[in-house]
């Protein structure tokens, strides 16, 4: 009787968790690490449309003010030009930006979207006809720009990027993150704008192809060095699938 | 452990009625021993006591060493118990309950899926009892109960965040049963059974005794 009730009544308290996929750690850095390259995207196409706008006939300026700033209005104001609503400032240096040569600052006194930085600031500098190299002191990217055509988008360009950064994955309320993650894109990537939520002038960059290497370590614990690789096998709008190989493991996402 | 618990308590039981007889010359009250299995015992480890009323998401530090490793089911043995009473009056029992209480679950690699550490926590409560019988027959006896102690838990937790054991500790703390209906069913050796019950002990215990009873004629007063 006893052995009965023991084996009726010993039971499961808590079911246990949902069994991870085996590069779902990878799969977060690098997630968080396309949100960190495509925040800096953001940055310069911000500079860049304001740059389109500037360099405009002035009976198409409204056009393209409605085309990439619908939400916004552009005030100018001590060698600094701000979006309305927007924590963003954006300095010329007296020459557009898509001359060779030319060298804008952009600075976002609040985080663009989740980032770990509470203050952002980078530059770009314009190397060559639709090229740009943009950077700060955890990054440097060159990319290659190519107009948007949709009108569907507020977007100025798709990105073609390269180079490296680093950067604390992490949101920005939680200063507690001791995690470093440096990336190298190791084939170029290519980044399209996607707009979410119900309003077309909110969007960011996601990658459809392309490869990138990320190494993860701790600042409180030297022995953690996590290698995670990267490569988008197809990307369009609907879906993007891509590989992760984690510590020797790969697995395919989508 | 069973066994020699047994044979304590059984030992226990005739002790007394050797020690009344020889020493005041009458015949001692009725006395029990009890072996009972209780469901989802309340521990120190109640899901409420650890609950995180910080809302705020996990960092993404936490979430990466979480992701490295899962939890298996919570597994829990039950409380078993062994309990020791006294008949002092016809409708009062007075006595006293040890119980064990142990849980785990298995702690695995994400990337192996094989377990890599377990996490376990023991309880241990003594718990003093009085029990009322409100209705007395001599084959079936049907009764509330009560009872208050002390207990302790050794707890053997798995630090995910660190990917190792954590420190070991133990919990003290108060051990409580309050049973609101219990029924048992025989003479020197009876089954029983409690409902409506919370804390320690169990949710809803079952399980066996021995009565002695030397004088039916006392145990009638």
């Amino acid at each position: 009787m006893m052995l009965f009730t023991i084996t009726l009544s010993s039971c499961i308290l808590e079911e246990g968790d949902n069994v991870p996929k085996k590069t779902e750690a990878g799969q977060l850095i690098w997630e968080l690490t396309s949100r960190e390259i495509s925040n800096n995207l953001y940055a310069t196409d911000l500079a860049l449309k304001l740059d389109l706008w500037l360099t405009a006939p002035e009976a198409e300026k409204n056009q393209w003010e409605d085309r990439f700033f619908p939400d916004s209005k552009l005030r100018y104001s001590t060698g600094a030009w701000n979006l309305t609503g927007m924590p963003v400032y954006i300095y010329p240096d007296g020459k557009s930006i898509h001359t060779p040569g030319a060298r804008w600052k952009v600075i976002f006194t609040e985080p663009v979207f989740m980032q770990s930085n509470t203050e952002f600031e980078m530059d770009v500098e314009c190397t060559d006809n639709l090229k740009w190299n943009i950077s700060n002191n955890n990054f440097s990217l060159n990319i290659e720009g190519k107009r948007v055509d949709s009108p569907a988008t507020a977007a100025g360009y798709i990105y073609t990027t390269s180079g490296d950064g680093n950067f604390i994955p992490g949101y920005y309320d939680r200063p507690d993150e001791r995690l470093t993650a440096a990336y190298a894109i190791t084939q170029s990537m290519t980044f399209h704008p996607e707009t979410f939520g119900l309003v077309s002038s909110r969007y960011m960059f996601r990658p459809y192809s392309g490869k990138c290497s990320i190494s993860v370590s701790d600042t409180r614990n030297s022995a953690v060095n996590d290698k995670i690789l990267v490569e988008i096998l197809s990307g369009s709008p609907t879906r993007i699938v891509y590989k992760i190989t984690y510590n020797g493991i790969t697995e395919t996402w989508d | 452990m069973l066994a020699l618990s047994v044979t304590m308590f059984a030992e226990l039981a005739n002790g007394q009625v050797r020690y009344w007889n020889s020493s005041r010359g009458k015949q001692m009250p009725e006395a029990e021993v009890r072996f009972s299995h209780g469901l989802l015992p309340l521990t120190y480890d109640f899901e409420l006591l650890e609950w995180n009323w910080d809302f705020q998401p996990a960092s993404v530090t936490d979430q990466y060493y979480n992701l490295q490793t899962y939890r298996g089911n919570l597994y829990s043995t039950g409380a078993l118990s062994m309990g020791h009473s006294i008949k002092v009056a016809k409708w009062l029992e007075m006595g006293a309950t040890l119980s064990y209480a142990g849980s785990f679950r298995n702690i695995y690699s994400s990337s192996t899926n094989k377990v890599i550490d377990r996490e376990t926590s023991r309880s241990f409560f003594f718990t003093p009892t009085m029990r009322f019988a409100w209705f007395n027959r001599e084959w079936v006896r049907m009764y509330s109960s009560i009872g208050l102690g002390v207990g302790m838990m050794i707890s053997h937790p798995y630090d995910r965040v660190r990917g190792e054991a954590a420190e070991p500790y133990i919990e003290w703390g108060p051990s409580v049963q309050l049973t609101g209906f219990g029924i048992s069913v025989g003479k020197r050796f009876f089954w029983f059974s409690e409902v409506q019950t919370i804390g320690t002990l169990g949710l809803f215990t079952m399980g066996f005794g021995f009565r002695v009873v030397p004088d039916k004629r006392r145990w009638q007063r």
